[in-house]
């Protein structure tokens, strides 16, 4: 299936197995109309792997896996003009868009998406049972350089697999990483070296660092589209009355939003690196939203994504909750 | 034509920076950035081009990690057209000018070709019919020393809209690096060829116009993308069809190709407590257009994203005789879903002009959903052009 040489091989030792048996899937899903939209990755006319959405069984050869495929497609399970909802253009004119679907939608999925994915199912942003949730085993992604992503040298063993009781099919695989079951270990004994690192900085060091970052940012909110948990309908920065914070880019309003954001997703982020792979100015966000996590797992021994019934703490309220900072 | 060792030229850089301000690329973790060099760093910060000849990446195949001959992230219209600008401070005492008017002069290095034609793009908008007084102070400071692109990368298409890597339009003196040490120059514009005069180097020979003519066939040859808009009733045609749904679909509607390209323009206005600044803004967002009531005639990703594509190849053209796009690649280089402009505008054609059907996806029905009245043109396409 290679169209343009090195640009996107199929991923490592498995030959495009794993994407001839999505395709055999999608093509059976879609003929049978058990879904009417099949959330998958594609390759562009450029040899970059894309997010593809198909719809008719015949389309589904597009499809591919391999080690670019980084996007988390959950991102689009939120999107009415995706998946169809009370949202969508299209609705009543009769003309066979989202409409005609039989209203089942199957994404493809990663270990590390499938925990996005078990958030917007605790936030009830889905109804799990119109999704077929096809698992990915990941061996690990590369960026177009060919480096390992930042979230693939951090992913522990558990997520490498998605967890087949919360996929109702999984292709390809069980992998494991050379290596990585022992780093993976250490990983989820102390999850946060990268924080730690920021945190042993004085404040006034750690000011330099995060602004000299926040002065890149241009506001392009890709990090927020990108984001599979920022679903809502209408964004505080997109508010117009009152503005919260200025969308002009300057250091001072560039942190009010990153920090924002950051708190947004504090207990809901899963890392799942989108943010950080989106943003064209290089702001290593993922240490922003990995020390919100750290906090949230530290005062309430809370991990997003792990569990489809559970809430974060920082929306619900437990008795045994720490409160020793109530005086 | 004359040849400057890369000494002569930090040698006039570094005097320069006595009394101006440099804007140049500079590498920020791999990557480069059209930054003004600090003046504690000065010269230090400055990436030079290596100019390895001939090396242009094939199709498919990914830039290597030095990042000398790369195209920088960002363009240089923000030197122009600020992303952040403060126009004024409005208090109860009386309203203060807050456009800054004693800045120095500054010296532009190693713009790309696609990027100076970039700005004499957003010159027809912001020295056009009304002009704009901070764009043009920013215009008449600034000398723009252009760097002829001999590394064009996949993502290019510059050559299929009037520029070319060894285009000079825009620049005030032009530069081809022969090898990491050697350039040669050339006076664009009476200020550029005044600045060459006072430059010591020696006259190009026939060697060196030789081997500039072989640089120049090589990169351009480099260059495989290509793209052809389709006339402008052609366009008009394919307003409505089902096509914008299918191609925008996977838009994450976030500003990165208007951010990052060096033609788009948009701006919004907004107020900081006292102050009134004018910022970037961009058609892919829900807020462009949405008004104080809650009502939003670009409602939906698919004319946002069409907006887009109609404003650079249909309503520029339009209005200035020219596309508002260069080629340069950014918006596709950088989009986080790899939304390809060169690939969907030379899909319009063959798009037919009002097809129910439409292809795999998209909103079928786009053209029988959207209230437009016969023989006029939608309101959609009128705003904020």
């Amino acid at each position: 299936m290679k169209q343009s040489g090195k640009a996107a091989q199929d991923i490592g030792n498995d030959t495009g197995k794993t994407a001839m048996s999505l395709r055999k899937i999608a093509t059976e899903l879609l003929a049978k109309k058990a879904v009417g939209l099949v959330i998958g990755y594609g390759r562009s006319p450029l040899g970059d792997a894309v997010p593809l959405l198909v719809r008719r069984a015949e389309d589904a050869q597009a499809l591919q896996w391999n080690q670019h495929c980084t996007y988390n497609l959950v991102r689009y399970l939120t999107d009415p003009e995706v998946v169809g909802g009370p949202e969508a253009r299209g609705g009543g004119d009769g003309s066979g868009g989202a409409k005609s679907d039989s209203g089942k939608v199957a994404v493809v999925v990663k270990g590390c998406d499938l925990k996005a994915l078990l958030v917007l199912q605790s936030e009830n942003q889905v109804q799990r049972e119109r999704l077929t949730v096809i698992g990915l085993s990941c061996p690990g992604l590369t960026d177009e350089q060919g480096r390992p992503l930042s979230k693939c040298r951090d992913c522990p063993p558990d997520v490498h697999n998605p967890r087949e009781e919360l996929c109702d099919l999984v292709v390809g695989g069980p992998v494991s990483r050379s290596g990585s079951e022992t780093e993976g270990q250490q990983a989820r004994d102390h999850d946060f070296r990268d924080v730690d690192e920021i945190e042993a900085l004085s404040p006034a060091e750690r000011r330099v660092l995060w602004d000299g970052y926040f002065a890149r940012c241009l506001r392009c909110y890709a990090c927020r589209n990108v984001c599979p948990l920022c679903y809502c309908k209408e964004c505080v920065f997109d508010q117009h009355d009152p503005r919260w914070v200025s969308p002009a880019a300057s250091v001072a309003s560039n942190r009010s939003f990153h920090l924002i954001r950051a708190y947004h997703l504090a207990g809901r982020c899963v890392d799942c690196g989108e943010c950080e792979r989106a943003c064209p100015v290089g702001i290593p966000l993922r240490r922003i939203n990995r020390k919100a996590a750290k906090v949230v797992e530290e005062g309430f021994h809370f991990r997003a994504g792990l569990d489809p019934q559970a809430k974060s703490p920082l929306v619900g309220f437990a008795d045994e909750d720490p409160q020793e900072f109530i005086e | 034509m004359k040849i400057l060792e890369r000494k002569a030229l930090a040698d006039f850089f570094n005097d320069w920076l006595a009394e101006g301000e440099l804007i140049a690329p500079v590498e920020i973790e791999g990557r480069l950035y059209f930054r003004q060099l600090d003046e504690e760093k000065r010269l230090a910060q400055l990436v030079w081009p290596v100019g390895q000849p001939g090396a242009a990446a094939p199709s498919g195949e990914r830039p290597k990690a030095a990042p000398a001959d790369t195209l920088t992230v960002n363009s240089i219209k923000e030197f122009f057209f600020p992303r952040r600008q403060e126009l004024y401070e409005q208090r109860p005492e009386g309203i203060t000018s807050r456009v800054a008017r004693d800045e120095r002069q500054r010296l532009l290095l190693f713009a790309r070709p696609c990027d100076t034609r970039g700005l004499t793009i957003l010159d027809r908008v912001f020295l056009g019919q009304s002009e704009d007084q901070s764009y043009r102070r920013a215009r008449q400071i600034t000398t723009i020393i252009g760097l002829h692109c001999l590394k064009p990368d996949r993502h290019c298409f510059c050559t299929s809209l009037g520029g070319g890597p060894f285009d000079t339009e825009g620049m005030d003196l032009a530069l081809t690096p022969l090898d990491g040490e050697r350039f040669v120059a050339r006076g664009i514009s009476e200020k550029g060829k005044k600045l060459l005069s006072s430059l010591s180097g020696n006259q190009a020979g026939d060697g060196e116009r030789k081997r500039l003519e072989q640089l120049r066939k090589a990169a351009e040859a480099a260059i495989r993308r290509r793209i052809e808009v389709p006339d402008q009733q052609a366009m008009a045609k394919r307003f409505d069809s089902p096509y914008w749904g299918e191609v925008s679909k996977t838009c994450l509607s976030c500003g990165i190709c208007s951010y990052l390209c060096p033609t788009c323009h948009c701006f919004d206005i907004v107020d900081e407590g006292y102050l009134r600044v004018r910022c970037w803004d961009t058609c892919s967002s829900d807020t462009f257009t949405r008004m104080a009531a809650g009502q939003n005639p670009r409602k939906h990703k698919y004319t946002r994203y069409r907006q887009r594509i109609y404003h650079k190849f249909s309503y520029f053209k339009e209005n200035f005789d020219t596309y508002s796009c260069v080629g340069c690649g950014r918006c596709t280089r950088h989009c986080p879903v790899k939304i390809d402009i060169a690939e969907i505008v030379n899909g319009i054609a063959s798009t037919s002009a009002r097809d129910p059907a439409g292809k795999a996806a998209g909103f079928a029905g786009a053209a029988t959903t959207r209230p437009v009245r016969a023989g006029t043109k939608s309101t959609d396409n009128g705003a904020k052009r």
